[in-house]
């Protein structure tokens, strides 16, 4: 909640794919920008005719507000014909191996009762036989669609739209995939995670602070840290990079539990001021280095988490000293 | 449907169950799709009502191929190799039709295969039989099966062109 509401507040533009949680080159992301809007539609039917037609309609009857019109990419079916059986997969890796492939494939084009399904020139080992007549049952056809931009861009609308697009497959009896359905499902994850796991920990903090203080004299120093800890480290990330990833704000919620470490030392070592505040200058600086290595990792979740929990806990230690000169 | 009930009050009814359950030589000729050779091999098929077909190679070398109940097995020199019907659908639902038209059951072939009968004045039968399900046409695009008391002869025609012909005679148990 508290986090939602920082996110609001500094109008962050927030990411939630897999490719934004890596961090990709400029190069690398014009490569993969057709990817983060594509859906593919799987629909399987032992007819390859009416698996075709069945993910052509659904993608026909799908709202014209949700995709985009000029990115349908033509239909294809899929027949699973060139997968390798395991043991074929072996053998085919040593001469012995294809000697014995070769000797059982001109057994089964010549001998066998059952007329083979592909031709020497097709298969000449005869190694897709075997896969292709255990899917020969279904034929699986593949259609594509982009969602519009503004869609993909807006975290709350692509959740409620995919979601959409797969109370609709059930009901058509189609499988969707791709990376905006991966990231809506995760995107809508990590939002109740956050939500959840940042209940949890106030929750226990509070009932600890309150078995320990036996008092709500706690409140005032652990809302401060909490608050501004997190304004810090949210800040931190608004001028430091140009969005940031969902996974970041997940992973942040283990500040709560960091930056009230500071204030229970401050609040129960009441007469050892300079003791006090060497010691947690000293548990800070240790943990802050731990966060150096992860700033430097190519992976942006890791440097956002890293720079986001590092400047929080420098904000938390400031706001306990200032706090300590009272 | 016409024609399955009329078939199933033919000679070839008969004929067709009695070789589910009995043994015979074979010898084919197989002309593989975009060749013009044709590939020769013989041996034996021995076939057992409610068990399975055993499908054994003599010439030009020796390999077993047996369609049981529940697998489909391969023995050649390599060894045995043993693939379950679950992983083969098509072979599963003509093996499940073949025990029921064995037991009796004179529809047993009408939900796999089209089925036409022509009968001869000598006694002789003819019947050619097209599968229904569009997927099992590119393994077989049509079966003709003649005979007389016993069927003799077979013609398979597969979806890529390839076309089988297996001459059987009767071997006494």
């Amino acid at each position: 909640m508290t986090f939602s509401f920082l996110a609001a507040l500094f109008a962050f533009t927030i990411k939630t794919s897999l490719f934004d949680m890596v961090g990709l080159s400029a190069e690398a992301e014009a490569s993969v920008s057709e990817a983060k809007s594509t859906v593919v539609v799987i629909a399987s039917d032992e007819s390859p005719e009416i698996a075709l037609k069945r993910a052509q309609a659904f993608v026909d009857e799908l709202p014209r507000e949700w995709k985009d019109e000029d990115a349908v990419i033509p239909l294809k079916a899929e027949r699973f014909a060139n997968r390798l059986a395991a043991e074929d997969a072996e053998l085919i890796k040593t001469a012995e191996g294809r000697k014995k492939l070769a000797k059982r494939a001109i057994r089964r084009y010549v001998a066998s009762p059952i007329p083979p399904l592909f031709t020497p020139e097709e298969d000449p080992f005869c190694l897709a036989e075997h896969v292709a007549m255990s899917f020969a049952a279904s034929t699986n056809a593949l259609a594509t669609f982009e969602l519009k931009a503004e869609t993909i861009g807006n975290l709350d609308r692509l959740i409620e739209v995919v979601s959409a697009i797969r109370e609709r497959a059930k009901n058509a009896k189609v499988m969707i995939t791709g990376v905006p359905v991966h990231t809506a499902l995760s995107a809508a994850s990590c939002k109740r995670e956050i939500g959840y796991l940042s209940a949890f920990s106030i929750l226990f903090i509070a009932a600890l602070a309150l078995f320990v203080f036996r008092s709500i004299k706690w409140i005032p120093l652990f809302a401060l840290s909490l608050s501004l800890s997190a304004a810090g480290g949210m800040a931190a990330l608004y001028f430091l990079f140009d969005s940031v990833h969902l996974m970041t704000l997940v992973f942040g919620t283990t500040v709560l539990g960091l930056v009230i470490d500071y204030s229970f030392h401050a609040l129960l070592n009441v007469e050892d001021r300079k003791t006090l505040l060497k010691n947690l200058v000293i548990s800070w600086a240790t943990t802050e280095i731990s966060f150096v290595p992860l700033m430097l990792t190519s992976v942006a979740v890791l440097r956002q988490t890293a720079v986001f929990l590092a400047v929080a806990l420098g904000v938390a230690l400031a706001v306990v000293v200032i706090w300590r000169r009272k | 449907m016409i024609a399955t009930t009329l078939l199933i009050a033919s000679t070839a009814f008969a004929a067709l169950q009695q070789a589910f359950d009995a043994s015979a030589d074979w010898k084919m000729d197989r002309r593989l799709a975009g060749s013009k050779r044709i590939f020769t091999t013989s041996g034996t098929v021995s076939c057992k009502a409610g068990e399975g077909i055993v499908w054994t190679v003599l010439r030009p070398f020796e390999s077993t191929i047996i369609m049981g109940k529940e697998e489909m097995s391969f023995e050649d020199e390599d060894g045995k190799r043993v693939k379950p019907l679950s992983e083969l659908p098509h072979y599963a639902a003509l093996r499940e039709a073949t025990d029921k038209f064995v037991a009796g059951d004179s529809h047993a072939f009408d939900e796999v295969f089209e089925i036409e009968e022509k009968s001869f004045e000598d006694g002789g039968w003819r019947l050619k039989l097209t599968p229904r399900v569009r997927a099992m046409k590119r393994l077989i695009e049509a079966v003709e099966v003649s005979g007389a008391s016993l069927p003799t002869n077979v013609v398979m025609k597969a979806g890529d062109g390839s076309t089988s012909v297996i001459r059987f005679k009767e071997r006494l148990r």
